[in-house]
């Protein structure tokens, strides 16, 4: 079921994320980047309907979308555009509000078409592992690997609720 | 009301107080009363803040004797790792979801069309 392959590389703050859609590359950037298009699949399910509150397109044109849970909590994920290079790369900065805010994340994403498929491959850089570890995990162990394991525990639970 | 783990760390995460409460806790277990000395509230705010972090599994509270703490917990966010994966996660959904969509729009559900 799971065609997506995600890369984590030691000692990178980066993620690398691949997958092939069975879909014109045209269609997929419009998904990808349309307000009543991305409200239908972005988002955790486990935490609500997601409302796209704004998406502004271009270079330095802001994102903000959020999520609702059934208790009422907001989460909001925000950022900017970078580069919007329709239709084949967008790069923009990923953010939760309120909640490591001071932690760069940019996502860089690529979309290629194959024989009438689309090939998606992202890689999101996060700060320096440094910098990561030093805001709460200081004097703690660090443990990346079980995290993770739990990470992908928690999902399966996600998954299948 | 959302009780999956990975809600209950976000909401915890999602406010100042809790994510200063937790940075001092990196630096070693102390007591409420120390937890609650560089804010400016009242020990029962502070109690409610270490409620929710304890609720989402991010620290303990034990008992030593007469002296009572709060530990960070090696739970669900050890480390800022953490964030990455629950970034890792939503993406994975997003591209399954999208994945989805997608054929939904080529059957004709698309109500984007150029």
């Amino acid at each position: 079921m799971n065609k997506m392959l995600v890369e984590t590389p030691e000692g990178e703050p980066i993620i690398r994320m691949s997958r092939t859609f069975d879909a014109p590359r045209a269609l997929v950037w419009r998904a990808w980047t349309r307000p009543e298009h991305v409200a239908r699949w972005w988002g955790s399910r486990a935490m609500g309907a997601t409302r796209v509150v704004k998406l502004d397109l271009r270079p330095g044109g802001e994102w903000r979308f959020e999520q609702t849970t059934p208790d009422g909590t907001v989460f909001a994920f925000i950022g900017k555009y970078i580069e919007v290079d329709e239709p084949e790369r967008l790069v923009n900065t990923f953010a939760l509000e309120g909640m490591f805010e001071d932690k760069t994340v940019i996502e860089t994403h690529r979309f290629e078409e194959i024989d009438g498929r689309t090939h998606y491959s992202g890689v999101t850089r996060f700060d320096s592992i440094e910098d990561r570890d030093g805001m709460v995990a200081s004097g703690m162990e660090a443990g990346a690997q079980e995290s993770m394991n739990q990470l992908e525990e928690l999902l399966g639970e996600l998954v299948s609720a | 009301m959302a009780t999956d783990p990975l809600s209950l760390t976000f909401a915890a995460l999602a406010d100042p107080t809790r994510r200063a409460i937790l940075a001092r806790l990196a630096q070693g277990q102390t007591s409420v009363g120390e937890l609650a000395a560089p804010h400016q509230m009242s020990l029962a705010a502070v109690s409610k803040h270490i409620k929710v972090l304890e609720t989402a599994g991010l620290i303990a509270r034990e008992k030593d004797a007469q002296y009572r703490y709060c530990k960070l917990q090696a739970g669900p966010l050890k480390d800022l790792d953490g964030w990455m994966d629950a970034y890792r996660g939503l993406w994975r959904d997003n591209l399954d979801q999208l994945d989805a969509y997608l054929a939904d729009m080529q059957r004709g559900d698309d109500t984007g069309k150029q």
